[in-house]
Parts: C-alpha cells; structure tokens; sequence
C-alpha cells in the first residue's frame, strides 16, 4: 500500500501515529503568504511519488498556473493528477445532483468530475488488473487517493457558504468511500474561522495551522497542530522552510531524533518518541500528569525548573594519583584503574542511583547524579571506605597502593550524544567538578563552594564533615569557594592541599 | 491494569487512614495485589496501623537512599492473622504491599525542607513519578492506594495528579464541607477535566445507632431530633454533591464500638461481620466498577 504523505505530520504527531493515520481529511489554515499553496503542492508531490492518485481543486487558480505550479512533474505522474477548478468546471447537460442537495450547478458538476474521474481511475486499474499489464504509472486494487480542495475561504467568495457547506459535506462522503486522504485548506486562523470550524468540525479528523512570523529579513514558518481526533488539542508544532525550488523542508526525523529532548515534568532525557504540550516535549505517561498539576498549582509553578534540554545535576569527579608516572608498569596502572571501577561499581551509593551518568576519563570517572545532591559526597565516603580495605593489602613500595583525589560539584549540564549515539553528559557543572578535583591532593574530597553550602543548608550532619579550605583560583582566572570533607581515621583528607598552600 | 486510587480531604481525622489500610487489606485479602501508599508525609500513621517498623521508608527512597524494593513491605502475613467470615484463611493470592512515610522528625523537616528548593523539588517529584511508575511495572498491582495529607500541600496534590480515582473523605460538619466546595473548586476540577474520577466518601455519618442517651426513651422531641439530624445530613450531602459535580461512592455511619476500640485498626478484618467490614466490601465493589 502506498505511503501516506502528509507533510510535517509525523514530526507533529510521531511516526507511530502517522502510520496510524491511513485515511481522512484534514484542514490547514494559513495566513496570507504562509505557504498553503506551496504545502498543497508538497502533499500531491509526495502522494504521486508514493504511488497514489491525486485531485486538486483549486478555485482560483487558472490551467497554466497549474501546470506552471507542477511543471517538475513527469509525464508518467501526471497522468494520476487531475486538476478541477469549480469556477471553470463546464457545466453543459448537467443539472444540481439533486442527491446531495448541493443546489449549485458547478459545485455538483465538480463533484460528478472527481467521481467520474475516480471512476475512470478505477477502469484503469481493472483493464490492467485483467490483462496483467505491468507498468509503474497504472493504478492497481491498492491505489491510494489524496484529494486537496484549496481552498475553501476561496470557494466562499464565490458561491453561497450554505451550497459549499454541502459540498464539502458531499466530498467527506466520497472521501470516506474511497479510504482517501483529503487537505482542505482556509485562510486565517483556528479564532477568525470559528463559526466554519464549528459547523464542519465533525468531518475534520486532524485540524492543522501555519504559523508566519517576520524575523529580521526572512520568514519563520511553523505548523501547529490544532486537534486531532480522539487526542484533542496537543498544541505540537514543526518548524519549517520554503526553499527556492517552492519545497517545504521540514525539520527532519534524524535532526529531530539527534536533538535532545527532555522531558517538561520530570527533566530527565525522553528516549522515546516524545508527546508535545504547549510546545514542551514530555514523556508520554507525563503528560498528564503535568497539566494536572499545572491546573492545580499553577502553569508557572510546574514549568520554571530549569531550562528545556540542560540538566541541574550533582557530579563526583575521581582520578587516580600518580597514575601516569613512567615508573608505574602499564599492568600496574591497568590494575588501579580496574580496582577503582570495580569499588565504585560496588558502593551502595551507585548501585542505588537510578539516574546516573557515567563518563570514563580514562585514569578515573566522572559520575553525574541527577537526583540526589548528597550522592556525590555518599559516594566519596563510601569510596574511601572500600579503598581503606583494598589498600590494607597494598604498599607504596611496589606501586599497588591506590590513592584517589575527589571533586565534587553541582551545575548545569546538557545531554550529549557521543559518537556511539550514547546519551553523555557535558557543561559546565561536570567541568567545575574537575577544577575542584584538580586542586586536592591524594586522599582529599573537596567540594565547590555551592554544592557544599547546599548541603550544609540540608542537614546538619555535614556540619561536623565539610569544612571550608577557602577561595582558590582555577583555569582562566576563576576564583571558587573549595570546601574539604573530611573525618579523621574515616575519609578524605584533612590536610590543606598543596596547591592551596602554594 | 493498575488502579490508582487516593485517599483526600479538606480537614484531618476523617478516616483516611483507618479506610485506606482497610481497604488495601481487604483486597489482598481477597487474592488483589494492594500497595499501600503512606503519603501523609507530615502525619504518617500506617506504622501503627500495620505494628510495622520499616527500616527505610518513602522518604529514603525519594532521596535515593534506598531502592523500591527496600521500601515496599510485604505485609501479607499479617492477613493470616485474621480469621475470615467463614473461618478460612485469605487468599494466598493476595499480596498487602506497604511502603510508608518516615517518621522521624528529622526527615519530615528534611523532606519539607527539600520542596522549598526548586532544584531538589524537581528531583523529588521525578523520583515520586517513578515511585508510582516501579510499582506499576515491578509488582503488577491490582491497586495502589494512596492515603494523602489533608488539605492543599505539595505531596498532596503529586498524589491526585498520579491517581485515577480520588475519594474525597469527609464528615459532615460545616468546616469539612466548606473545605470541600473550596477543594472541589481549587483543585478537583483541574484534575476531573482531564479524566480523574473523583467521588465523595461520607464518614462518620449519623443514623448507625441511637446514641445512649435516647435510647429506651420515649421523649418524642429526642426522637425527632434524631429523625431530623439524619434527614439533614442526607439533604446536605445531596446538595454538596449536586453543587460540586461529584457523586457519593459510600457512606459511612460513626461505628461507636471502632471509636473506642483503642489499637484497634484492621476493623474490616479483626471482625469480617461488623457493618464496617461489610461497607469495605461495598466500596470495593464500587471501586471495580470504575
């Protein structure tokens, strides 16, 4: 079966439900040079190319702008494109259908054209089906309609509202008959066509809208949708350009997939197909959730905490001492390297994160807690704890004693797709955590000044184990507040670091 | 498919936690996997219901210090220490699962505390979406029951955005009912516009029994006290249902002998032939048909 092809849609309404969508009408409103002659065109374009047959009906449009409009169409296409105008359509020997009480000769006249030309279609595809006739322009049992009436504000100025109302109501019929897919179009927007919008509400399945706004020298077009039926409004949009050659590019599924989407309700990274609220992606099953809690405590309330796409996290930033000294065999560094992955991997406070990013760095890690801000000192604790009893079997003599300086520190984050197309973390929060790790010496865990002082505020148990060292000043001049936890005999380190000394 | 079901009022003491773990005990009872939710952060009280110490409890598992399976207890034993109506023991289908909030002043403090900051407010409600969402895929529950801290507070409000069902608990005395136009209005609505069932869950209601002092007497102007307290209550109830849009699912008369029963909590299974345990049955019924 051909594809449908509705442009933009899928990005509106996720793929899933796109294939979904195999029939029925939908309606785009456009203001005035925002592109709805241009989609039409994209729409029977695709739908040719995909095998189906396609009607335009078009009121205001004469032949040679037709065939100016798809004069990049082959021959071979254009014989499945039939254009009607209802202002130009000949009216000779026909009376009103008086089945669909249209009352108006050219509105009944357009509609026995797009009947008979179905028709016609349909001998085609029987003559071809009987004599097997393979030939990639002739229709088959599986032959796909898309129907494109543009546009209906146009039809108003030309015949009575009343007579187009029965015609459109008459097209729905046929439309539903055939299993096609249908576009109409109206100017304006979904407020100035309320009145229409009512009395035809029940034939639209989707209804669509072009945003156009001026930005400096270019226009940025976007299109929203409106409603879908049985989803209500989801108020999804996809932005997209006209190119030179009149063809409408829309953000594309891959560009749209590498882009990172985080949920509006509970930040973290959506790696499903995500669900549009006013604009923000969302996790399906929190959708809900966040409008009734928008309802409920206010839409700023739910939507403020931080900015779409960046995450506030907390971060532990380890390295191994003296790990890249040339007296240190490779085995030996392999070793360390091993034993530090393997102690963390074991300690409560990671097993125990279920919101966690890992970045190895080689002669450490850097580990991103998204929920918990105390994790990363829990982790440093328990840490310190598990080398306390693997070095009991080292010495420092032959190189197996393993010593680790800790850095830890909060702040925003974005989420990355490295080259394996893993979800990574990167940003400012993860660097201010290597610059603190950077001053300590073996042994330290030390913290940045806000980071610290959040914890401090938390509870009072970290009053008696982080203790301020001072301001110190890292790479490219910037000055921050180091805080040093430590417990005698326990963990950390509590003498004043090296380079704080220095 | 898991119901999600919260228990909430305007004003405490309405019986929110004597129905809640009554309800998730008769269910496990007969053969439904309950998980019970102590949400009543700033009040928690299921511990004493179930005579149960948890080692870590809601509050751990918001800050990430312990796991959903640490913090839900199986507290199916407990049902076996019931006998059922006929004698037989429950379903050995059924599970009582019981995750419940911290009591410890130092926790509750710790827990409020953290709502005030935005950046840790975020994390907490993420981490109490996956509480209902590791429940759901972990323990295929039939039912999670939420029991709420009255009023408008902030877990409050999380758990009816996370439930399908809201029983609004309440007695019939003029504060209860002004909070709950005030609720209806402020909050429900929100909620019921985008598919929450909510209902009206009448407790301590006239008419179960003649108080003492009128009983045996035959003071007709007693008597008609009595008539007319009952008929007024059923009129009031009508009218605030009518008003708020919301439908009464059970109306529970004061059982005097469970006011004064002290440590007494597990009613509806300690005795399977009170009227109480019998009006647990119905709501249960009545739960099955949303």
């Amino acid at each position: 079966m051909p594809e449908l092809s509705i442009p933009g849609l899928s990005s509106l309404v996720g793929q899933a439900a796109t294939e979904k969508f195999d029939s029925g009408i939908i309606l785009l409103m456009s203001p005035p040079g925002g592109g709805k002659t241009l989609y039409c065109r994209q729409m029977i374009i695709e739908s040719l190319q995909n095998g189906s047959a396609c009607i335009y009906i078009n009121s205001s449009m004469t032949r040679k702008e037709y065939q100016n409009l798809f004069d990049t169409i082959t021959d071979e296409k254009i014989d499945k494109l039939k254009f009607l105008n209802p202002y130009l359509v000949s009216t000779s020997n026909k009376e009103s259908d008086p089945s669909t009480s249209i009352n108006e000769p050219k509105l009944s006249a357009t509609l026995q054209e797009i009947q008979n030309t179905i028709d016609q279609w349909s001998s085609v595809t029987n003559t071809n089906t009987e004599t097997t006739q393979k030939s990639t322009s002739s229709l088959n049992d599986h032959t796909k309609y898309a129907i494109v009436l543009d546009s209906l504000t146009h039809m108003f100025t030309l015949f009575e509202e009343d007579k187009v109302l029965k015609f459109v109501n008459a097209l729905s019929f046929l439309i539903k008959e055939l299993e096609a897919t249908a576009l109409i179009t109206m100017s304006g927007t979904q407020s100035s066509n309320g009145e229409i919008l009512n009395k035809l509400s029940s034939i639209f399945d989707i209804v669509v809208e072009i945003e156009a706004q001026e930005d400096s020298d270019k226009i940025k077009r976007k299109l929203k949708l409106v409603s879908i039926k049985g989803g209500g409004s989801k108020s999804a949009s996809a932005p997209f350009n006209i190119e030179e050659d009149g063809k409408l590019k829309f953000e594309s599924e891959a560009s749209a997939k590498s882009k990172l989407s985080i949920c509006g309700l509970c930040k973290a990274p959506i790696l499903e197909e995500p669900e549009y609220y006013l604009d923000m992606p969302f996790h399906h099953n929190h959708v809900s959730i966040y409008m009734k809690l928008a309802g409920a405590f206010g839409q700023a309330r739910v939507s403020d905490v931080g900015p779409s796409g960046v995450i506030d996290a907390a971060f532990f930033f380890v390295d191994v001492v003296g790990l890249s000294d040339p007296a240190l065999s490779v085995r030996r560094q392999i070793e360390k390297i091993e034993a530090l992955n393997d102690m963390i991997g074991h300690c409560d406070t990671f097993k125990k994160a279920s919101d966690k990013r890992v970045l190895p760095t080689g002669d450490g890690m850097a580990i991103g807690f998204m929920l918990s801000p105390e994790s990363p000192l829990q982790l440093g604790i328990d840490l310190h704890q598990a080398l306390k009893k693997y070095n009991s079997h080292t010495n420092k003599q032959d190189g197996s004693f393993l010593d680790v300086r800790i850095g830890l520190a909060s702040g925003s984050v974005f989420i990355v797709n490295d080259v394996n197309s893993n979800q990574n973390i990167w940003g400012p929060g993860i660097i201010f955590a290597r610059r603190v790790m950077d001053v300590g010496d073996g042994g330290h865990i030390l913290l940045a000044g806000p980071l610290a002082e959040s914890l401090l505020a938390l509870d009072d148990k970290y009053r008696t184990i982080v203790n301020l060292l001072g301001d110190f000043q890292v790479k490219h001049g910037q000055i921050i507040k180091i805080y040093s936890a430590y417990s005698p005999n326990e963990f950390g380190n509590s003498a004043i670091p090296g380079r704080f000394k220095s | 498919m898991t119901k999600c079901i919260a228990f909430h009022s305007y004003k405490g003491g309405t019986g929110k936690s004597t129905i809640s773990s009554n309800l998730s005990a008769t269910l496990a009872r007969k053969g439904l996997t309950a998980v019970l939710l102590d949400l009543d952060v700033y009040a928690p009280s299921l511990q004493d219901y179930f005579q149960w110490q948890p080692q870590k409890s809601i509050n751990d598992y918001l800050f990430e210090n312990a796991t959903v399976e640490e913090v839900i207890h199986d507290l199916s034993p407990v049902l076996n220490k019931f006998p059922s109506n006929n004698g037989e023991q429950s379903d050995s289908k059924g599970k009582l699962l019981v995750a419940f909030s911290s009591t410890s002043k130092d926790e509750i403090y710790k827990l409020d505390g953290a709502v005030r900051q935005e950046g840790s407010k975020i994390q907490l409600l993420r981490k109490f979406l996956m509480l209902r969402e590791e429940i759901v895929s972990k323990y295929n529950a039939d039912f999670i029951i939420i029991d709420t801290s009255p009023g408008i507070r902030y877990w409050s409000i999380n758990s009816l955005a996370i439930a399908d069902t809201i029983l609004l608990s309440l007695k019939l005395d003029g504060i209860d009912l002004k909070g709950t136009r005030l609720l209806a209005k402020e909050i429900y609505d929100s909620l019921t516009k985008l598919g929450t069932k909510s209902y009206l869950l009448l407790n301590r209601a006239a008419g179960y029994c003649l108080p003492p002092n009128l009983s045996g007497e035959n003071n007709s102007s007693n008597q008609e006290l009595y008539k007319t307290t009952v008929d007024n209550q059923s009129t009031v109830i009508s009218k605030l249902s009518a008003d708020i849009s919301m439908d009464t699912i059970l109306s529970i008369p004061c059982y005097c002998d469970i006011q004064f029963d002290s440590n007494e909590f597990l009613t509806a299974l300690r005795y399977p032939d009170h009227p109480f345990a019998g009006k647990i049955d119905a709501l249960i019924e009545q739960l099955k048909k949303i």
